[in-house]
């Protein structure tokens, strides 16, 4: 089992949040600490504000009320002209669940558009450190003078990775990085996360709704519902948790358990072999 | 990558510095090394400086206190030119995290680039043939739309209730309610601005009541037509091209030829049959307004009162001008819808093509309007009416 020594300093800091759309509330009293150097998974319900929460971490969402704190950095009355906020964000990344590439440029020009616009480097510079970071997603390099309509979708994911990993941030944030991928492609995906993280020393936190990733990278599991967070700890206690009905339902419906099953004999026979 | 770095503003302060010592012929490396605090062009200079009167250099970056990416590439910048400098690096120092990033990258760093885009050639009479290769295209493309068009308006023939009429009156409403008051002010200003400036020519030759004839010809059976027919076609055509455009980016269209439905009879018909229907309307209308515009103007300039005007109007402009003028702006507006249909159709699936097309069915849209115009001058002169 993966469980980290706490760090001594917060990555995130969500205190008291509220969120309200026309009226409704979508989170309340939301209270939250990420630590670094982690994989995060944020799972829910769909429309439990997942995805809500990323964007508010990452000011595209306006707060109601309480504040956030990232990266030491209290966020909550920040704009998006602020120079500090700029900064700040430098050292963000987030991958947008279909990709969200600028459709006008090429594969390498859109992992070079974040470079071109905080470094001073010169374009050759910048282009070839664009080619090393596709590189390191596994992407092949016949795919980088193509547009980002003439690649797959699985191609998509790791370009959108890349693109990510541009300015080497400390944080990032993947949104359901391995939907609308094929089995196979979605365990290398999840590979190719965890490997990353481990050597980019990177605190990943990911929305998704795909159990396969959340037992086998994940070293923490978020589960947002009732407008908060419900339960925050390891995989193996959230799938044995039976205080909350709806967690338990998660991990123990029909195809919850099937890959519970998996994974925990996986995990055990691994431990025979040491 | 250190974490300490997320609560370190990282500044220029503590920017990545390189230093030669001769002695024991090693490069200290330290600072940040990070696209925060990299100075490309310092750097270059300082790594070029080492001559090599040396055959062996180590390298040391255990001072460097933070490590990314772009940092990995300029230490092995410096090595690669350590190398073409025939000078061997005994040993690279790194601290932990620095070697397993380094790693990382090591085999990316050393395969040699495939240049996999072709080059294309260029020079001024290759963009020239490119240009009338492309012009040719699209008039081809636009004559075998305009048979598809024809195919399905046959297609119709057969089952009329496919044909959505609410989207007639969706185009018609955007094309012509909310397009008339442009219409209207153009056609205004212009007619005041012929009769005030063709006013002197009139006077001088005594020939104020012909100022009559000149307007009502002018207007009437070009002016008008063809600067309503360029408003919509500005309007309108941009607009229908973008819509389709936007739709085929999206698959909708895609979604439209699945369930069995032709996209040129939901999409293009209504479209069409819309904007055919609301171009003379608004012509109509513009006409009005081009007329009292130089009714105001000769009223004050050349002395003909209002009454004189539409007497004379009626008397010595044939009624064929205005009917023309009507005529013309029926095709004027078939043509602006088809090439608008045109452009959306051709739409490729980013974000640049769609303002590319919709921009070139304006262009399009009113350079036909300019020939269909001077293919109605001499169809008109033919039949002299």
């Amino acid at each position: 089992m993966k469980v980290k020594k706490m760090a001594d300093k917060p990555i995130i800091e969500i205190k008291n949040l509220g969120t309200n759309f026309d009226g409704i509330w979508v989170h309340k009293n939301l209270n939250l600490t990420i630590y670094p150097d982690r994989i995060v998974s944020i799972i829910g319900p769909s429309g439990c504000g997942k995805t809500t929460l990323v964007r508010e971490i990452l000011m595209i969402q306006p707060l109601t009320e309480g504040e956030i704190i990232l990266a030491g950095e209290k966020i909550s009355n920040y704009n998006i002209d602020n120079a500090l906020t700029k900064i700040t964000l430098s050292h963000v990344g987030m991958m947008f669940q279909h990709g969200a590439l600028f459709s006008s440029l090429s594969v390498l020009e859109n992992v070079m558009f974040p470079l071109m616009e905080f470094t001073n480097f010169s374009k050759n510079t910048i282009e070839e450190i664009a080619r090393l970071k596709l590189k390191l997603t596994g992407l092949s390099e016949q795919a980088f003078n193509l547009n980002p309509v003439e690649i797959s979708g699985g191609m998509l994911k790791r370009v959108a990775l890349a693109r990510t990993l541009a300015l080497d941030p400390e944080v990032i944030f993947l949104d359901e990085p391995t939907s609308g991928l094929d089995p196979d492609s979605a365990s290398s995906f999840d590979d190719l996360i965890s490997s990353l993280q481990k050597q980019l020393n990177l605190t990943v936190i990911m929305i998704t709704h795909d159990l396969d990733s959340i037992w086998s990278i994940s070293d923490e599991i978020i589960y947002l519902g009732n407008k908060k967070v419900l339960f925050h700890d390891t995989v193996e206690k959230a799938a044995n948790n039976k205080e909350i009905p709806e967690l338990y339902n998660y991990f123990n419906g029909p195809r919850g358990l099937a890959i519970k099953k998996f994974h925990l004999e996986k995990t055990t026979n691994n431990g025979d072999l040491k | 990558m250190y974490k300490e770095s997320a609560y370190q503003k990282l500044t220029h302060t503590n920017s990545a510095s390189m230093e030669f010592n001769a002695d024991e012929q090693s490069i200290i490396l330290s600072g940040n090394w990070s696209w925060r605090s990299i100075n490309e062009n310092e750097l270059k200079l300082a790594y070029s400086k080492i001559n090599n009167k040396f055959k062996k250099i180590n390298i040391n970056g255990s001072k460097i206190n933070y490590l990314d990416t772009s940092g990995i590439y300029f230490i092995d910048k410096i090595i690669k030119y350590l190398k073409s400098k025939q000078i061997e690096v005994s040993k690279l120092i790194l601290s932990n995290d620095g070697q397993k990033l380094y790693d990382r990258f090591i085999d990316k760093l050393n395969e040699p680039i495939k240049n996999t885009q072709e080059q294309e050639q260029s020079g001024i009479l290759i963009n020239i043939g490119h240009n009338v290769v492309d012009i040719w295209k699209d008039v081809i493309g636009i004559i075998s739309f305009f048979g598809q068009f024809c195919i399905n308006c046959l297609l119709l023939i057969k089952s009329p209730r496919s044909l959505s009429t609410q989207e007639i009156i969706k185009t018609i409403n955007n094309a012509g309610a909310k397009g008339l008051w442009i219409a209207i002010l153009l056609s205004f200003m212009l007619g005041m601005t012929l009769a005030y400036e063709m006013s002197p020519q009139f006077r001088s030759y005594g020939a104020n009541i012909y100022a009559v004839n000149f307007l009502g010809i002018s207007l009437l059976k070009e002016v008008s037509p063809l600067m309503t027919a360029i408003i919509i076609a500005g309007r309108t055509g941009s607009a229908i091209a973008a819509e389709i455009g936007t739709m085929k980016t999206q698959e909708e269209i895609d979604a439209i030829q699945t369930m069995g439905i032709s996209p040129i009879i939901r999409l293009v018909l209504p479209k069409v049959f819309g904007t055919m229907i609301i171009t003379p309307l608004i012509t109509a209308i513009a006409d009005v307004a081009s007329l009292l515009g130089g009714a105001i103007v000769v009223n004050y300039t050349l002395d003909l009162n209002y009454s004189f005007f539409l007497e004379r109007l009626q008397n010595n402009v044939s009624i064929y001008n205005y009917t023309d003028g009507i005529y013309k702006s029926l095709a004027f507006g078939f043509i602006i819808s088809l090439i608008g249909c045109y452009c959306g159709f051709n739409v490729k699936g980013n974000a640049n093509s769609i303002g590319e097309y919709t921009t070139k069915s304006v262009v399009l849209g009113i350079f036909s309007i300019v020939c269909i115009d001077a293919i109605f001058a001499i169809i008109f002169e033919i039949l002299k009416i």
